[in-house]
């Protein structure tokens, strides 16, 4: 044997050998972990990318510190230094100039209120945050975009009215950055109750928002959107069952579209409706195929204008007693291909052969044109591991091993409910989760897990 | 050293450093592969073995050895004496694995005891079972590196274990 060929053929062992992988898979995986932390784990957590190559955290820890840290040099901010309150929701969006980051939170001490706060990334300068609202009662859930100047925060809010307490949505809008915002704006009025916000951000600043709303006639899925003139009046979408936690808006190319989780008299369904006329009329569809599966996840990402996706995790309710699927969580997934007018049928992407008896949940989900990417919490090792599936042609094929990536059954690795925390930047996918400590699950700290597929 | 002589010391030293990196993988993986082994014939007996020796250890009233063999979610919310303090009612006199499944790292043992609970104060009620014999099927959950009995209370239908 040449020497050349030798060496050739050690190099490509080698490559195999310290790969972090080594269970038969050929996707590299690596992982960062942050000991450090101790998070606390009702709260939010955010990988956000800024720059080319730059990654930063957002997560609250265990001192109720609002911890701003960059991956590579672990760098470490923190936000709420000396405020008074205990902070919650933290929730993010990237300023004008890339290295410009706001933030807003909730925070409780004497009363409730809605926090604002810009972070100069580059100087790590961080101003006294500016009061958004006291007036609200806002409570945790808090939707934050900004595009430019532009800033629109939406929230929950437990404001009395004269009736008594009325649970309602409001926002408000800032047009200098985040220097000075509008009087709260009550989005729902005229509704006995309306409690999950959802916010959409298009490039111009316009908001968009979806959420239930209760009133005398029902339930309602309600749509309101601002531009530069206002907002406009409230288009009612149709009635709908009792919504539960999942309201999922994405805006794809000029359609605006939004899923949500429902139950009519105790009969889950997941449904979804389209708008091409700037949100003025609405196509519904139901997904038939989830009636009486009782959702634990749900996540919907656009690839492009024309590929558009949804997973979910769910339990089968219709399963008899003894079917372990009436307990345990599965994935299931659908692909549109014209842009979120009509989706396939349920597609399989987790492969395991014992599956029924062990959970699959909290799937996350990113998509680059035809190129989709699902990373779940899966029990198949009893203890929570992540493991990553994908598919090239728009979500119809996937891999036939699913890839876990950490060491099977070492670790209790847990992901997020809500928030969708994987994300790719230049090729490498980037997915944070929180890794317990013991067997106990009762102190965790942040993991970044990246990886590259492989071609 | 001539250059052929040198190539060729060079070519063994890496054959070398090849075999034991390819030989440490594969260690590795053999070690560690067992939670991804679908039920072959080593992680059956495994479960076989673990669970004769759980209920060894019950028949001998040595609790504190069988608490070993319960699930790590239970062993990092419970300590031993706390375990045992709970556990001492029931008095084992004999007990027979009689089958085992294993379906991934789910594994299904079919037990047949013989057992009596002698007198004894639950909530100001005295009870008492005479010797009694029964079989059932349990569950044990491969963790990692080993077989676990779950921990789980029929009573409550609830484990510790959340998969």
């Amino acid at each position: 044997m040449q020497m050349p060929k030798l060496l050739m053929l050690f190099l490509f062992f080698w490559g195999i050998a310290i790969s972090p992988v080594c269970y038969g898979y050929s996707v590299k995986v690596e992982e960062k972990t942050f000991p450090e932390d101790s998070l606390e784990l009702k709260e939010p957590r955010y990988i956000m990318p800024f720059e080319s190559k730059n990654l930063w955290l957002l997560f609250m820890n265990s001192k109720e510190e609002i911890v701003i840290r960059e991956v590579n040099s672990k760098a470490k901010l923190v936000l709420n230094v000396g405020e008074k309150g205990r902070p919650s929701e933290p929730v993010w969006c990237m300023g004008s100039d890339n290295s410009e980051l706001k933030i807003s939170w909730r925070a409780k001490a004497d009363g409730k209120i809605l926090l604002f706060n810009t972070i100069d990334l580059k100087t790590n300068k961080i101003d006294t945050p500016i009061t958004v609202d006291k007036t609200t009662e806002p409570l945790p859930r808090i939707k934050l975009g900004c595009v430019k100047n532009i800033v629109n925060l939406v929230w929950y809010g437990e404001k009395s009215d004269n009736k008594g307490r009325k649970y309602s949505i409001y926002a408000s809008r800032s047009f200098d950055g985040g220097k000075t915002f509008s009087e709260p704006f009550e989005v729902t009025p005229q509704t006995r109750a309306s409690i999950y916000p959802t916010l959409i951000t298009d490039e111009k600043g316009n908001a968009y928002v979806f959420t239930e709303v209760v009133n005398e006639n029902g339930r309602e899925m309600v749509f309101r959107k601002t531009t530069e003139k206002g907002w406009e009046e409230p288009v009612s979408i149709g009635k709908v069952g009792t919504v539960s936690l999942y309201i999922r808006p994405l805006k794809v190319g000029n359609r605006l579209m939004v899923f949500w989780f429902n139950s009519y008299e105790g009969v889950p369904v997941t449904e979804m409706a389209y708008s091409d006329d700037g949100g003025k009329t609405w196509q519904r569809q139901v997904f038939e195929t989830t009636r009486y599966f009782d959702l634990t996840g749900m996540q919907a990402v656009a690839g492009d204008d024309q590929n558009v996706y949804l997973v979910l995790s769910a339990v089968d309710k219709s399963k008899p007693e003894d079917d372990p699927r009436k307990l345990k969580d599965q994935l299931l997934f659908y692909y549109s291909n014209d842009g979120g007018k009509s989706f396939s049928g349920p597609i399989n992407i987790r492969h395991d052969a014992f599956g029924s008896y062990t959970r699959a949940h909290l799937p996350n989900i990113v998509a680059r044109g035809k190129t989709v990417v699902v990373v779940w919490n899966d029990y198949r090792n009893i203890r929570a591991n992540l493991y990553m599936n994908y598919s090239t042609d728009g979500g119809v094929t996937w891999q036939d091993k699913d890839i876990p990536l950490e060491e099977p059954g070492k670790f209790n690795t847990v992901l997020h409910w809500d928030v969708n925390n994987l994300i790719e930047q230049q090729g490498t996918y980037y997915v944070l989760a929180h890794r317990f400590k013991t067997d106990a699950m009762n102190e965790a700290y942040p993991v970044l897990i990246s990886f590259k597929l492989s071609k | 050293m001539s250059g052929r002589a040198k190539n060729n010391f060079i070519k063994i030293c890496l054959l070398m450093i090849l075999s034991v990196l390819i030989l440490s993988c594969n260690a590795t993986s053999e070690k560690k592969s067992l939670v991804e082994d679908p039920g072959s014939p080593k992680k059956v007996k495994m479960l076989k073995d673990r669970a004769s020796q759980f209920w060894a250890a019950m028949v001998k009233e040595d609790l504190k050895e069988a608490y070993k063999y319960y699930d790590p979610f239970l062993r990092a919310r419970m300590s031993p004496e706390e375990f045992i303090e709970k556990h001492s009612a029931v008095k084992y006199h004999e007990a027979t694995v009689t089958d085992v499944k294993v379906e991934g790292n789910i594994g299904t043992v079919h037990v047949k005891v013989k057992y009596s609970v002698p007198k004894t104060k639950i909530r100001q009620r005295e009870l008492s079972i005479p010797e009694t014999t029964t079989d059932f099927d349990e569950r044990w959950l491969f963790v990692y590196d080993d077989w676990y009995k779950e921990y789980y209370l029929t009573y409550f239908d609830a484990g510790v274990a959340f998969y």
